[in-house]
């Protein structure tokens, strides 16, 4: 029995456990986002399509945590050398827990700014349906959000680019 | 470079001029007309009416805004993405009767447009006329001579579920005669005849079994008849619908005219909308409005003109003249991310310029790569030469066009070639050269690769990042000089930089393996942290409150912190793109066998790199711009200025060209067109 779990929680396993999650995590909390702003988008353009153009910069907003993820996860299985061609090492234990852990910035940064910043870009879409001018305004503050996932991917990135 | 000097413009009038002044104000393009005061010492005065010359330009704009979309369905010259300027002299084209006859070709091509809307309507009756004819092709009866002075004879169906021929047995024990005509898939198409005394009886039996009755046109032929002629007609409407689409792509020949048309009623809109925002006495007109000083003379030599009084002052204290940036033709572009802000406040600072040469910087440094930089330069600066768009999107293009060329710059800097392109393609066709000196050169740039050395570049980001804020602390010192508030300045800013200095000479010491004495980097930050809590409290008399701003002080110091790493962005954001570019690059080369495979990678290398540009470019312009609203607007920027938006001529489709009396003058609306 004892096997198995060594197996099941092998070094390995735990980093691609890490790329899983910062992937799947991050994509999760940008779906919502984007698909929150989508929403309001759609109640939008049915009354004027001519605006799509920058609610869409809304929408994109809350796409990129989605993508810190994905960067993230890539570079977890760059450093295990399961790209490019060669053999994947053979990581401990420890070593696997190490790029689990890495992965946690952005898998829950990404995961809760996301969607908090798909409730402020949403806000926005009601911003550009009522004063189209000020939408860049409401672009920069949808953005200050991202501030936190931003920071989150750095903190990932770094603590992989190190292992 | 700066916010430019504004004057106060006051004229008065005779009342016939007023559309005359107005219309040379307006081809200055460098007035702002306000509202005018209606109190004039005691007296209080009414607007200028120009309701009914507002209301004749609404209506004739009304039958051009709509026929415009029509003339442009119909044109054979399709509108291309480059903009096309006509170039006409307005009051030639008004005045030789080309006006009239484009009013009267917008007018037309409405008509035709009813009367295609018609002809379909009418069309579309016909064919579900024809239609449901059909069935009653069988039907040798006129449609009139249904009913005798007995009988009445009902048209109608039966469910497909109704077997007829049993019915008919049992309608004819009714006293109904039943003549099926044509048994069709939704039903089976009978005629029914009964007495009409008996008319209630017979309709209840018939709905009991599922008999619906149709209604057709009583008319004095056979259905077959009707259903012909209603053919022939479709086909006469169709012949019309054809001759009416002719008669407009002859009229879309002179779209151009309508649109020109256009321009000149959407001008007299403005005129008559400026004309009510003037205040009228018996016989005069009183306009007020705003005009760059640089461009005070030559609305005086354009007013001279007129007989009237005008008078150019300088602003009350009170006053709130709109705000018109001057800057050089590199710093313009960049007046429309400040635009996305707020306008500076009248008469305080225009940061545009140094905002630009930070903005091309960082911009440059998220968005590190040669080749994306140098194709987005390219892209906007052929958007430019191709489309010929208008004041605010040349000036977008060429922003980005100048931060396309920052990012080719720091590319080159910092090892960015459409990722790791040149290497990841020699690792495929010649592995030895990449530990060439070339290979190394393309890994690593002319300074180092942010991938390699990470920590070297989150170094670089913050080095700009103190640059930025501490420029931010350095107007904010100018403009308090400059106030007389020089005290102020050297108490509240001053000690901060010596502080700086000391975490500077610090990080010097921890990276020369402490070629300075260690006390002196200490001791400088010493003197900074003393200076802060002893000058702080600048202004304030009692000793205590003093010192309690001088800890305010050094409390504050948190957020220059927190502004300063939020610069690490720039690793962030420029680690995000160089990673995708080279997963694509990866994942190029996974598929690199054969022809077919050489297909597939060119695909996924244009489309993973187009990609990874879009995503990018809307990150790194969302992020530069914020880095300039917060962190460096943050430390001196009064914003509350209303931008100066001149009144001018309409030029969405025509420029006009005058004798030569009007002024070549490039103030554009600062809102973007």
């Amino acid at each position: 029995m004892g096997e198995i779990w060594k197996e099941i929680f092998s070094g390995n396993n735990l980093a691609l456990l890490g790329a899983a999650l910062a992937t799947l995590l991050a994509g999760i909390g940008s779906a919502k986002g984007v698909n929150m702003v989508a929403k309001a988008t759609a109640g939008l353009i049915s009354e004027d399509p001519n605006k799509f153009g920058k609610a869409f910069l809304l929408q994109a907003l809350p796409m990129t945590q989605g993508i810190y993820g994905l960067v993230t996860s890539f570079m977890i299985i760059f450093k295990m050398g399961l790209l490019g061609g060669g053999a994947a090492q053979q990581l401990t234990v420890a070593q696997g827990a190490y790029f689990l852990v890495a992965s946690l910035p952005i898998a829950f940064g990404g995961l809760f700014s996301a969607i908090k910043q798909g409730e402020v870009a949403t806000a926005g879409i009601s911003v550009l349906a009522k004063r189209p001018e000020a939408t860049g305004k409401a672009i920069i503050s949808a953005s200050l959000v991202e501030t936190y996932a931003i920071f989150a991917v750095l903190v990932s990135l770094l603590l992989i680019l190190f292992a | 470079m700066s916010v430019s000097k504004m004057q106060r413009l006051t004229v008065f009038a005779f009342r016939e001029d007023a559309d005359r002044i107005v219309r040379r104000l307006m081809d200055l393009r460098c007035v702002d007309v306000r509202t005018a005061d209606p109190e004039r010492g005691a007296a209080v005065f009414p607007y200028l009416n120009a309701e009914e010359e507002l209301a004749r330009t609404e209506k004739r704009l009304a039958v051009i805004g709509e026929a415009l979309p029509v003339l442009a369905k119909y044109a054979t010259r399709k509108k291309g993405l480059a903009r096309r300027v006509l170039r006409v002299n307005r009051e030639a084209f008004a005045g030789d009767g080309r006006a009239d006859a484009a009013m009267e070709t917008a007018e037309r091509a409405l008509r035709c447009k009813e009367t295609l809307h018609a002809v379909l309507a009418e069309q579309s009756r016909l064919q579900a006329l024809a239609e449901s004819l059909v069935p009653w092709r069988g039907l040798d009866l006129p449609l009139n001579a249904l009913e005798t002075a007995k009988t009445v004879t009902s048209l109608g169906v039966f469910p497909p579920s109704v077997n007829v021929d049993e019915k008919v047995s049992a309608l004819g024990e009714a006293g109904i005669i039943v003549e099926s005509v044509a048994a069709e898939k939704d039903g089976v198409y009978c005629a029914v005849t009964y007495l009409r005394a008996e008319e209630a009886e017979a309709n209840r039996f018939l709905t009991e079994r599922g008999f619906l009755k149709t209604e057709l046109p009583r008319e004095e032929k056979t259905a077959e008849a009707v259903a012909a002629d209603a053919r022939s007609q479709w086909n006469e409407l169709q012949t019309r619908y054809r001759e009416t689409e002719e008669t407009l792509r002859d009229l879309a020949e002179k779209k151009d005219d309508v649109e020109i048309l256009s321009d000149i009623e959407q001008t007299n809109r403005t005129a008559a909308k400026l004309k009510q925002k003037l205040a009228q006495t018996g016989h005069c007109a009183i306009l007020d409005g705003w005009v760059p000083d640089s461009m005070k003379r030559q609305v005086g030599e354009a007013l001279e003109a007129f007989e009237c009084a005008y008078e150019l002052e300088d602003p009350a204290p009170g006053d709130e003249p709109p705000v018109l940036l001057h800057n050089n033709r590199f710093a313009a572009n960049f007046e429309w991310v400040i635009g996305m802000y707020a306008y500076p406040k009248y008469g305080t600072f225009d940061p545009t310029f140094i905002m630009s040469i930070f903005y091309f910087i960082i911009f440059g440094l998220m968005f590190a790569d040669f080749g994306y930089g140098l194709l987005l330069a390219i892209l906007c600066f052929a958007g430019i030469k191709l489309l010929n768009p208008r004041t605010g999107m040349r000036r977008m293009l060429m922003m980005f066009g100048f931060c396309g060329i920052s990012s080719a710059i720091m590319g080159a800097i910092f090892g960015g070639w459409f990722g790791d392109l040149p290497t990841a393609i020699m690792a495929q066709i010649a592995p030895n050269a990449v530990d060439s000196e070339a290979g190394h050169f393309f890994s690593g740039g002319l300074w180092f690769n942010p991938l390699d050395d990470p920590m070297m570049f989150l170094v670089v980001s913050l080095a700009v990042g103190a640059a930025h804020i501490i420029a931010g602390m350095a107007i904010k010192f100018v403009v308090l000089c400059r106030n007389g508030q020089a005290g102020e300045a050297v108490c509240t800013i001053l000690p901060y930089w010596v502080l700086f200095a000391g975490f500077g000479l610090l990080i010097v010491n921890v990276a020369a393996k402490g070629t300075i004495p260690s006390g002196v980097a200490a001791g400088v930050c010493i003197a900074g942290v003393v200076m802060i809590l002893l000058l702080n409290g600048y202004g304030q008399k009692n000793p205590f409150q003093r010192l309690i701003k001088g800890f305010g002080g050094l409390y504050g110091l948190i957020s220059y912190g927190s502004d300063l790493l939020s610069y690490s962005r720039i690793l962030a954001l420029g680690m995000v793109a160089g990673v995708i570019a080279k997963v694509i690059n990866m994942i190029t080369a996974l598929g690199t066998k054969g022809p077919i495979g050489f297909l597939v990678m060119l695909v996924i290398l244009v489309v993973g790199h187009g990609l990874n540009i879009a995503i990018n470019i809307l990150g790194t312009f969302v992020h530069a711009a914020r880095l300039q609203y917060i962190e460096f607007f943050g430390k001196f920027y009064e914003d509350g200025g209303e931008p100066f938006t001149p009144a001018m001529p309409t030029e969405e489709y025509s420029e006009n060209i005058t004798d030569g009396t009007q002024l070549n003058f490039d103030i554009q609306k600062q809102k973007g067109d």
